[in-house]
């Protein structure tokens, strides 16, 4: 049994998104990045049901400081007594909130200045490309760390510096492939029908851009997963007491010859969470390549 | 109270280094490094590189050279001008001390001790205003210049005037050369511990020929410094460290350590990983976290004395929320002094009650602090109207010795229901916002530049000192009944009646809760065993000139 037949199209559109499905499931690399991804996911949305923030996440207990990993205290517990076990999981809600954030600000404005740029070309291109060239001759960490250091560290500045990071790479992603379709026929077709440019954009050119924008999309997640956990690792990023991966590496990093399993579980989440989005991310691109099929 | 001693010292002394290091390997590996590049230039080349990132190679360290010292520092200083940082600050201390000299230094184990350096002696006229010092003859200025008492006076005048050492200069009037063998210092009032303050590194004899032409040419003093120390400067590399070596017509004779190497490394794991590795000899600024491992190792001596200072919690009472007092008592009320010590330095401090360092000239003994009272703590909050909580600031710059327990404060205060919200800042940023009084609550240090207790509490509590940006009343108390204790105790000679006057003022400031002084942390050097001569002490004053390396044995 396949997606492919037990969902019989109807549209086309229906089956090319069961084709790029039946191409997905296929790849081995992505399902076990597409599942380790979903496990974290759950665990993220799921982890108040059975975490108490307060009691378990930032309450200190010093009487009960660097606990070897025991029963009560899976993986132990850190410098003020807390349960890393709990501040890992609750970990994942922030890690996947500021990557899922960050996506979603600089996909809505790299994609509006992408098509833009793409579609009408000529000054507005001009004007929009050439100042996304200027955000992306400056290496994106130190961008990163030069606006959190000016406005100050906090989750929305942090949210702020990462998407203006992201967005020049999203409008550049959007432009070319708007560049390449706005000369198909089909728009030719719509624009002779006399669709307004607004209408062509929204209803033709972005639904057929969106295979490089989610590849896109994936992956930046990614990035800034890493990037959210760099920062808070130099202390520019969110502060305590939010059990940020990044940041409780950082602090595990100074008992590291003392007590070294206090970096494993943030360290072993950035990896599972990073590698899985980049393995999904991979195996869209893939999947979404119609050179690929077979 | 880890390697506490009766004395109030505490060391942690190991056996001689039992594992001998086969030299002539060493010596075989260096050669190689030596010749390894293809360049000369390659290898410059190569060893900034080296330096840049703080690590320093096999070929410099253990065994290699037994004439350098290289002394890790944690932070960087700004400025090697005397006077062109705070008095109290300790890292410009340990490479300044090294550089210049004062006209007396502390005893290397006692502070209360002065001992003399380019004053032969001394001596209080009995009216107590003015200080006669007989000037060592022979010295020289680095640049082989003899140093006269126009030198001493010129340096005097010029540390009175500067705006850095206000809070130290207050009794001063000014210094005259007498003749060619005698500086005499006049005072406003008389001033018991004067010639304590004189100590301190931003006293420092400069040569009044030097600084002018510095002066007249536009040459940064602070960054080539020039005094009559056993080291001479020979370059800094920014970031990455400072190098002296010996001043072959030093006062003070031969040194056995030729060349001095300051290395500034941030992380002080990698720091004592550098110096466990024999890499480096001194390692200042040890984080807690890392001196119980140090302690395990034969091949390093951990020294630790109680710092100079203490670390506290300021009280912006200028600030909307903060000018109410129930809120100031309610933050006092909700925090445990040994749970921050416990949590925040690793157990290694003491519970410091009062704003004054325990142990110097004044600490009021008999004073009880108040115990804390968490639900004491919410009903003054709700009686003030915050009974749903309330949000608050609390700033700290970015090191580990105040960010981790400044997390335990936030905990503390989280119970009573007060969200601070941690700002932890860089270092200057920090600095500015509380000179601007731009801050709610925030985290912070103090030092006694010298051992009195005046040297605090004067410039934390004079109403002269609230409300002027780039002064140190940082709470902003204005408070008459404040400033009669100070002054009273300021100018008062009887140390039994100053300590009952210091012991009113830290009742009326736990009574209005300006300053929550909270711990006194450990003043840390780890040295290699193979050097000799190391003391621990509070100052920070490390005479590296003092040091010998061990004969192998």
């Amino acid at each position: 049994m396949s997606v492919g037949t037990s969902a019989k199209p109807k549209y086309k559109k229906r089956s090319q998104i069961a084709m790029i499905w039946r191409r997905f499931i296929k790849n081995r690399m992505a399902m076990i990045g597409l599942i380790l991804f979903a496990i974290m996911l759950i665990i993220a949305v799921v982890s108040p049901l059975f975490i108490n923030y307060e009691t378990d996440v930032i309450q200190q207990t010093i009487s009960e400081r660097f606990m070897s990993p025991s029963a009560e205290h899976l993986f132990g517990t850190d410098q003020f007594g807390r349960d890393i076990f709990s501040r890992v999981l609750w970990g994942a809600r922030i890690s996947m909130s500021v990557g899922v954030a960050v996506v979603i600000i600089s996909l809505i404005i790299g994609s509006i200045l992408g098509a833009v740029a793409g579609f009408f070309g000529g000054i507005a291109d001009n004007i929009i490309m050439r100042f996304m060239d200027i955000l992306l001759a400056i290496p994106g960490t130190m961008l990163a760390i030069t606006i959190v250091a000016a406005l100050g560290g906090g989750i929305q500045n942090l949210l702020l510096a990462l998407s203006i990071e992201q967005i020049p790479k999203m409008t550049r992603i959007v432009r070319s492939s708007v560049l390449t379709l706005k000369t198909q026929d089909y728009i030719e077709a719509a624009r002779a029908c006399g669709t307004t440019n607004a209408r062509i954009i929204y209803r033709h050119i972005i639904p057929n851009a969106i295979g490089p924008i989610l590849v896109q999309a994936s992956l930046t997640v990614a990035r800034t997963i890493i990037s959210v956990a760099s920062m808070s690792f130099i202390g520019l990023g969110i502060n305590p007491p939010e059990p940020e991966w990044g940041a409780m590496l950082s602090e595990a990093k100074n008992q590291l010859m003392n007590y070294p399993y206090l970096v494993v579980a943030p360290g072993v989440a950035i990896i599972l969470t990073v590698t899985s989005l980049t393995l999904v991310g991979d195996g869209l691109r893939d999947a979404l390549d119609p050179k690929m099929k077979n | 109270m880890l390697w506490r001693t009766d004395d109030g010292t505490t060391t942690a002394q190991s056996s001689p280094q039992e594992t001998q290091i086969d030299v002539s390997e060493l010596e075989e590996e260096h050669q190689a490094f030596a010749t390894g590049g293809s360049s000369a230039e390659a290898n410059i080349v190569m060893q900034n590189a080296i330096n840049m990132i703080g690590y320093t190679t096999e070929a410099n360290g253990k065994g290699a050279d037994k004439d350098t010292v290289r002394f890790i520092s944690i932070i960087e200083p700004t400025t090697l001008e005397p006077g062109g940082t705070s008095s109290g600050d300790d890292y410009y201390r340990v490479v300044a001390t090294n550089l210049y000299e004062t006209l007396v230094r502390e005893a290397p184990t006692d502070r209360t001790v002065l001992q003399p350096m380019l004053a032969e002696e001394w001596e209080i006229a009995p009216d107590g205003l003015s200080v006669d010092f007989t000037i060592k003859s022979g010295v020289k200025f680095h640049n082989g210049t003899e140093m006269t008492t126009e030198d001493v006076a010129y340096s005097l005048n010029r540390a009175i005037n500067l705006a850095t050492n206000v809070d130290l200069t207050g009794m001063m009037d000014r210094a005259e050369a007498v003749d060619d063998s005698h500086v005499v210092l006049y005072l406003k009032y008389p001033y018991k511990p004067v010639v304590n303050i004189l100590t301190n590194p931003n006293f420092a004899i400069l040569s009044k020929a030097y600084v002018e032409q510095c002066e007249a040419d536009g040459t940064n003093l602070g960054r080539n410094p020039m005094g009559t120390g056993a080291y001479q400067f020979v370059s800094w590399t920014n970031g990455a460290n400072i190098t002296m070596k010996a001043f072959d017509q030093w006062n003070g004779g031969d040194v056995a350590i030729e060349n001095l190497i300051f290395v500034f490394i941030s992380d002080s794991t990698t720091a004592g990983i550098a110096l466990e590795s024999g890499d480096a000899q001194l390692f200042y600024g040890a984080d807690s976290a890392d001196l119980p491992r140090m302690i395990q190792n034969p091949d390093v001596n951990v020294m630790s004395v109680q710092s100079s200072g203490f670390y506290f919690l300021t009280l912006n009472t200028e600030d909307e929320v903060l000018s109410d007092e129930r809120v100031r008592k309610a933050i006092q009320m909700a925090i445990n002094r040994q749970e921050v010590i416990d949590g925040g330095q690793d157990g290694l401090g003491w519970i410091a009650p009062v704003p004054i360092t325990p142990g110097i000239i004044g600490y009021p003994d008999e004073f009880v602090a108040d115990p804390q009272d968490v639900e004491g703590a919410k009903a003054l909050l709700a009686e003030a109207g915050y009974s749903d909580g309330l949000t608050i600031q609390l700033d700290c710059p970015e090191y580990n010795h105040y960010s981790r327990p400044v997390q335990v404060v936030q905990e503390q205060l989280r119970r009573i229901g007060i969200n601070a919200e941690l700002n932890i800042m860089e270092k200057g940023a920090f600095d500015t916002d509380l000179s601007n009084r731009n801050y709610q609550i925030a985290y912070t240090w103090i030092g006694a530049s010298y051992p009195d207790a005046d040297c605090i509490v004067y410039k934390l509590f004079h109403s002269d000192y609230a409300n002027t940006t780039g002064q140190t009343n940082l709470a902003n108390v204005v408070n008459d009944e404040a400033d009669r204790l100070v002054e009273e105790a300021r100018q008062s000679l009887d140390d039994d009646e100053r300590e009952a006057l210091y012991l009113q003022l830290c009742e009326l400031n736990q009574e209005h809760a300006w300053y929550i002084p909270i711990l006194q942390s450990t003043n840390t050097v780890v040295a290699s065993a193979e050097l000799g001569g190391v003391t621990g002490n509070s100052g920070s004053f490390y005479y590296v000139s003092d040091y010998t390396y061990q004969p192998e044995s």
